[in-house]
């Protein structure tokens, strides 16, 4: 009681008793999460502004006659004539390590009802991307613990990777599936006490989705034991579109505090077809000229700002990246749509997921002709590439030969090789949800299926041949991926003990 | 680009002000009646673009004082001497009383607002308590 006493006490003491100036405005109309204020003559552009009730908002557009702000909050409270002043201040979100664990709305308030989030600095959501000079090529393997990812699309530290497909064709799932891979790492990266080691801290946007399914990350994301190096930042379907539209700028802040002080961390963005429509309905109440689709003119500026500030910051600039995984849903397998193509040309590269292939089984659904990572090569480990380099042109030539063949009766024996080939990477390829691989697995696995370990077994058989190299090479094998993991290499004699492990391997499946 | 109706509410709005730019009573009366009297195509419209514009002219001409306590004579009288050495005299006064304010005043001239008073030093307090 005294305490508190004491701090009301000091509060008091140090209040200034100067007289205040504000710049103030009337509300004139009100509707759809927009108020029309009327004066705000000395408002800034982004600047937060402040309405009866705690009711916060944000100045968009700046009027001649008039102020566009788009609201917050709870909009009900409000009504013609209520007063609007400004504060002073852009819209800034908490950042920190305080938010590992955190589910948060987009402005930083916590949902989860574990309490306040006590976070000591905070970061304006809107800010200048990194500029030339203190950024440095990829040259640092994000693992997803996909093996059609690593191995064909590999993702850089830095990298702004797209993930692209219809609905329901397992976007979400390769995005949590890489945070479940680095909640993974940091685990044993932590339990090792390397002091080169450098974990990924990761930022879920969820921007637009429904409450169930934000409710099914989240409960994934605890089980899986990632929840502890994880922030999610909510905006869902039922929040209102200036919540929408502000939610992955928030959480980038929140990404780049990590960048900005020497560490690693991945946002995902998802997905960003939602963020444009909640953009396109703003920019529409705020009678913002509109193009094709209605978007309004902006809207490439929109992505290309956020996307922007992802990067990899040189040793000078501290060492940190901030890799972002953006996510687009198209409609009917068009990638040639508008959103679509504006964000494929900002990325450094697509995932393509295809709805054909997912309803075939074939899970993950990656097209592999029309994904590509056009940076990530760069930062593969050196074994991995050694084993994965050719896998993405054989899988593109089974692909197209498959097409053929069906026509086809009589193969010549190249033909048949290469289809055999193939129809066996693809069951390597097939992976369960929530059920990253190590690289140094992936590395073994791809090793065996180059060096034709996989070619007696029949096709069917080959998605299981692979998860038990997969548990043998985590247990008795360890040895032997131990030492890929430690050098990075696959040099003759790790080599060596990888042919001894896959064939005591190969001795026992049956 | 100007529309026709925005032009002319312009030139209606010059008229109805004196050479220091302060709207006049009598010139206002004259430009509603001409506009009745000519009745131009769109009149609605500039008539209410035309009252928006004078809202704001007359907003710019006006200082609205607020005080926590019974505003006096010896009070406004001498707040309008010291606006008059400022402005010369081309400003109106309007000084009421607040009680939400308990003491201190509130100055709103256009769309700033400067105020000390017990309500704005607590304002001050919740907010640095609640940060």
């Amino acid at each position: 009681m005294s305490s508190i006493t004491e701090l009301i006490r000091k509060e008091i003491e140090s209040l200034s008793t100067e007289s205040t100036r504000t710049n103030v405005g009337t509300i004139i109309t009100l509707a759809d999460g927009v108020a029309r204020v009327d004066g705000l003559s000395k408002v800034m552009y982004n600047e937060m502004i402040e309405f009866p009730n705690n009711v916060l908002g944000i100045a968009l557009n700046l009027e001649e006659d008039s102020v566009g702000c788009v609201l917050l909050g709870d909009v009900s409270s409000l009504k013609e004539g209520d007063e609007a002043r400004t504060t002073g201040k852009l819209l800034s979100v908490p950042v920190g390590k305080e938010l590992l664990g955190r589910v948060v709305d987009a402005v930083g308030r916590p949902m989860d009802g574990k309490g306040a989030i006590n976070a000591e600095k905070y970061l304006p959501v809107e800010r200048i991307a990194p500029g030339i000079i203190p950024r440095k090529s990829v040259d640092q393997p994000l693992q997803t613990g996909i093996m059609a990812v690593d191995s064909m699309v590999p993702i850089g530290r830095g990298q702004r990777e797209l993930i692209i497909g219809d609905r329901s064709t397992g976007k979400t799932t390769i995005a949590i599936d890489t945070i479940i891979n680095q909640a993974k790492i940091n685990k044993q990266g932590e339990a090792s006490g390397d002091p080169n080691f450098r974990a990924v801290y990761c930022i879920y946007v969820a921007v637009g989705q429904k409450n169930a399914n934000v409710a099914r990350t989240i409960k994934v994301l605890e089980e899986s034991g990632a929840m502890e190096y994880v922030t999610i930042v909510s905006a869902p379907a039922a929040d209102n579109p200036a919540n929408q539209y502000l939610a992955p700028y928030a959480g980038c802040a929140m990404g780049e505090w990590y960048m900005e002080n020497g560490m690693d961390a991945l946002i995902v963005y998802d997905d960003l077809s939602k963020h444009a429509v909640a953009y396109r309905q703003i920019s529409l109440i705020l009678k913002r000229p509109s193009g094709r689709e209605a978007y309004p003119g902006d809207v490439f500026y929109l992505h290309s700002r956020l996307l922007e500030r992802s990067a990899r910051l040189n040793a000078e600039s501290g060492n940190g990246s901030l890799t972002a995984l953006p996510i687009i849903e198209t409609q009917m397998g068009d990638v040639s749509g508008y959103i679509p193509t504006n964000v494929i040309s900002i990325t450094d590269g697509q995932i393509f997921l295809e709805t054909d292939l997912f309803n075939k089984g074939i899970r993950p659904a990656v097209s592999v002709g029309l994904s590509v990572s056009r940076v990530g090569s760069a930062a593969q480990i050196k074994a991995y590439k050694k084993v994965a380099g050719k896998v993405k042109l054989e899988l593109a030539q089974f692909r197209e030969l498959a097409a053929f063949s069906q026509f086809e009766s009589d193969l010549d024996a190249a033909t048949k090789a290469s289809l055999d080939r193939g129809a066996r990477i693809v069951e390597l390829f097939k992976q369960t949800a929530s059920n990253p691989i190590s690289v140094e697995v992936q590395t073994a696995i791809m090793w065996a299926m180059q060096n034709n370990f996989f070619d007696a077994i029949a096709v069917s058989d080959v998605n299981r041949a692979t998860q038990s190299l997969r548990e043998y090479m985590e247990t008795q094998g360890k040895s032997a991926c131990e030492l890929i993991y430690s050098t990075g290499k696959l040099e003759e004699d790790t080599e060596q003990k990888l042919r001894i492990a896959v064939e005591d391997w190969k001795r026992t499946f049956s | 680009m100007l529309s026709k109706s925005n032009i002319i509410v312009r030139e209606i709005v010059k008229i109805s002000t004196d050479e220091s730019g302060l709207v006049e009573h009598s010139r206002v009366e004259d430009v509603l009646s001409a506009l009745r009297e000519i009745n131009p195509s769109g009149h609605l419209e500039i008539l209410k673009s035309y009252l928006v514009e004078i809202r704001k002219k007359l907003r710019l001409q006006l200082v609205e004082v607020e005080v926590g306590c019974q505003p006096n004579e010896s009070l406004i009288s001498g707040l309008k001497s010291k606006l008059a050495k400022h402005t010369s005299g081309s400003l109106e006064l309007k000084v009421s009383q607040n009680n939400h304010l308990i003491a201190g005043y509130r100055i709103r001239l256009v769309d700033d607002v400067f105020e000390d008073s017990i309500q704005s030093r607590l304002r001050k307090l919740s907010q640095s308590l609640i940060c």
